[in-house]
């Protein structure tokens, strides 16, 4: 299993149970993904936690390169590579900020980022003033900045319920933040300035299909399930060159943290017919998927199930465009203006782009603005956004020291930890 | 963009350097060019080296050298494609190693290029980022790097200019012999030209297929290493190890053969990464510092024995292939040489080093039946 949320967990529990070998390889320090962001979700991925039992867990271990079944891991300062009788890919789906002028300066932040910092306790009175721009159901986090001493500023139509009184609320979204090096003042669109040191906004979820991609899959987009997504049959194994390639949880397409546990548990379970660890009525296929779709949403339920059976893709062309002076690729400083002059010369397609002006070459490789970028070239050449190419992917997916490399081909020095 | 019906002087198939640079030569020679290529610009080919001083024999060296001290002219004439000279280095490891260098390094002076041995106090004065093991080096002044993507781009809009058309991105392109010349469908368009330049390896091959020919062609695969930003650390090209002004680190190892497709197993990578890597530190120990940010890999095609191939299978079709190396090097003297075959209707001379027969010679063993045909013709 790559990823450790809930979609991760849930497998390695369900694989486990019926006696499977199991490896599960989280980038980060922390299990339970993303999760932890939904009031109620976090019971669920602790729950999952408690049950790891035998499965063997590799914590801060990104995982950078995939060939068929094998995968390629950056473990401390080691490079280990794994080969899996099935892979179940479960990297979720993070939170990626839509460029506006200003937004790669420090102190802009994800919820999701805002979220750690304040369980991490490096949030105190000194970190605001802050705007929090979130759904209702986020509005809690303006609550924690605030019970931490910070001066809050939320940016919400009307006011949640719960939401104390100390907290201020503006309908204005923020338009343009400002400063030298980290954000210092923030421009609502209502025209008002505001002194602001920690911008939170609430940014839609976006599939990680890196590694899908990497392994040769073909992809769709669907902007229901959060935008591209690689195809995928009704249990969850991928399409591709590889056979025993699975996919779950939001990586297959946003949605609960509940169905990204079922989505995991049905990957497990396919897996595990796939490899005879688990006879056919034990299977409960059925059953695993009926249990997919009442914990899903509706209509992301129905967008998966059109696309496992083959739907084409969805045919919106974006009219996004941002201020011409607007940074899109952060790793580079690439500005749109740069992008629309490369465009304009010809080069038209994500790879073309990167070749003339190195957007997505930067160490976040296309994550953050692989979106963007194609959600502008849609309507740059009126092309909808599921008909334009993706970026091809090229190992490693996440830095990688040379130092490991090069340590890596005197094996047998130290011992396997 | 090319209308359909319309009718062009010389068709060029391939939109890299050499066919580009064959292009801008031929429209400003008032012949009017059409370049084809079946996508829209290549892959993330940022720069290559512009003076293999080591690789290929002695004339290839000299050919290089010659392109290398035009390339300034030539970005005066079209724009900036990022050429800068930065000196070129190939580093010896082991008193063997040096032994060989510095017997290269008197043949090459010997045949009167710019080309010097240094000592290992030298090297190490002029290139403090290198390893302690180095022994000495083989410096060429004369190397350095352009951007060849952005070479061909602006060689594309200069013949424009004269007239010339582009038709990239066509996706396909269906090439057949006529009496009036040959009829090139591509995509959308429908064309007529009376010649036919093939400017692209994998189309070639494509198109000597399609004729029923097998042309003396290899696929060899590629892959860069790119780091991310560390403090200046190198000056020159060493050992396919360079840093751009940015301050990346690209590794960039000679092309091997291919063998067959890659197996579904990713420890192949990582063996291929981990080489790399390994004899990149060995030569400049900054770069164990850096972390790889990414590692770009693509196959091509190029003639069997790796030297570039320049050739006129008949009257009317010619081949120009650049060794990918070597593309952005000896795409000017090759595109200038087709230009002026075409223009004069005849071979110049002084180019017999890696001028047609080699070329015609080998495909024409197995190409009777193509060349015939041509010769019926004209």
């Amino acid at each position: 299993m790559v990823g450790a949320g809930p979609a991760g967990l849930a497998a390695a529990d369900e694989a486990q149970a019926a006696g499977a070998r199991v490896l599960l390889v989280e980038e980060r320090a922390v299990l339970g993904g993303r999760a932890v962001l939904v009031p109620g979700a976090r019971g669920l991925t602790e729950g999952l936690m408690r049950g790891l039992g035998s499965a063997e867990v590799w914590r801060s271990s990104p995982v950078w390169s995939i060939a068929g079944r094998s995968i390629a891991v950056l473990r401390g300062a080691r490079i280990e590579t794994v080969t899996g009788a099935a892979v179940i890919l479960a990297t979720g789906a993070p939170e990626a900020i839509s460029p506006f002028p200003g937004w790669t300066l420090r102190g802009v932040v994800t919820l999701e980022a805002a979220w750690e910092a304040v369980r991490g306790g490096r949030i105190t009175a000194e970190s605001g003033p802050a705007i929090v721009v979130a759904r209702a159901e986020q509005a809690a986090l303006a609550t924690r900045l605030a019970e931490r001493g910070v001066a809050v500023t939320l940016s919400a139509p009307v006011r949640p319920n719960g939401v104390p009184p100390a907290i201020a609320v503006t309908p204005a979204v923020p338009a343009e933040a400002a400063g030298t090096d980290a954000v210092e003042e923030v421009l609502l669109d209502d025209g008002t300035t505001q002194p602001c040191r920690l911008l939170c906004i609430d940014s839609p979820r976006v599939p990680a299909l890196e590694l899908a991609r990497l392994a040769g899959c073909p992809c769709v987009y669907q902007p229901l399930l959060g935008g591209w997504v690689p195809r995928y049959d009704p249990m969850m194994l991928l399409h591709g060159p590889a056979p025993g390639l699975f996919i779950a949880g939001d990586a297959a397409g946003v949605d609960t943290p509940r169905a990204a546990a079922e989505s995991g548990r049905l990957a497990a379970r396919a897996a595990l017919r796939m490899l005879g660890l688990l006879a056919e009525p034990e299977t409960k296929l059925a059953e695993a998927r009926q249990r997919l779709a009442a914990a899903a949403q509706p209509l992301r339920q129905a967008a998966r199930e059109a696309l496992m059976l083959g739907a084409t893709p969805d045919e919106t062309i974006e009219a996004w465009s941002p201020r011409p002076d607007t940074v899109i690729c952060a790793c580079e400083g690439v500005q749109l203006e740069t992008l629309r002059e490369a465009a304009v010369a010809g080069a038209v397609t994500p790879d073309a782009l990167a070749a003339r002006t190195r957007c997505g070459m930067g160490e976040c490789r296309w994550r953050r603005c692989g979106l963007p970028v194609l959600r502008w070239l849609s309507g740059f050449r009126q092309v909808p956004v599921g008909r334009l190419p993706l970026p091809t992917m090229w190992p490693p997916l996440r830095p990688l020291p040379a130092a490991a490399l090069v340590r890596a081909e005197h094996p047998g020095g130290d011992a396997d930890g | 963009m090319a209308e359909r019906g319309r009718s062009f002087d010389v068709a060029v198939l391939g939109a890299g350097c050499t066919g580009a640079v064959i292009a801008y030569s031929l429209a400003r020679r008032r012949i009017l060019p059409l370049v084809i290529d079946t996508v829209q610009g290549h892959l993330p080919a940022p720069a290559s080296p512009v003076a293999s001083v080591l690789d290929g024999n002695t004339p290839d060296m000299r050919l290089a050298i010659r392109s290398a001290e035009r390339l300034p002219d030539l970005q005066d004439a079209v724009g900036p494609f990022g050429y800068r000279r930065t000196g070129g280095m190939w580093a010896a490891l082991s008193d063997a190693d040096a032994a060989t260098g510095q017997a290269r390094a008197d043949a090459a002076r010997a045949a009167g290029l710019p080309v010097a041995w240094l000592s290992r106090e030298e090297t190490l004065r002029r290139e403090p980022g290198l390893s302690e093991l180095v022994a000495g080096t083989v410096y060429c002044g004369h190397d350095g790097v352009a951007d060849a993507s952005a070479l061909s781009r602006r060689l594309l809009a200069a013949a424009g200019r004269f007239g010339g058309a582009v038709q990239l991105d066509c996706g396909y392109v269906v090439v057949a012999r006529q009496p009036s010349g040959f009829r090139i469908t591509a995509g959308h368009d429908d064309v007529i030209a009376r010649r036919l330049v093939v400017a692209s390896g994998a189309l070639l091959r494509a198109l000597g297929r399609s004729l029923g020919v097998d042309l003396p062609l290899r696929i060899r695969r590629r892959r860069l290493c790119v780091t991310e930003r560390v403090p200046p650390a190198l000056r020159h090209t060493v050992g396919g190890i360079r840093q751009e002004p940015s301050g990346a680190f690209v590794l960039d190892p000679p092309p091997v053969i291919a063998e067959g497709d890659p197996k579904m197993d990713v420890t192949d990578e990582v063996d291929a990464l981990r080489r790399i890597v390994t004899a990149a530190v060995r030569l400049v120990p900054a770069v164990e510092q850096a972390r790889l940010l990414h590692a770009p890999r693509w196959t091509f095609v190029e003639p069997a024995d790796g030297r570039p191939a320049v050739g006129r299978l008949d009257d009317d079709l010619y081949v120009a292939i650049a060794a990918d190396d070597q593309a952005v090097t000896l795409a000017h003297v090759i595109g200038e040489t087709t230009a002026e075959a075409i223009a004069k209707h005849r071979w110049p001379e002084g180019l017999e080093i890696w001028g047609p027969e080699r070329f015609t010679a080998a495909a024409s063993a197995r190409t009777s039946a193509w060349v015939q045909d041509s010769t019926q013709g004209s």
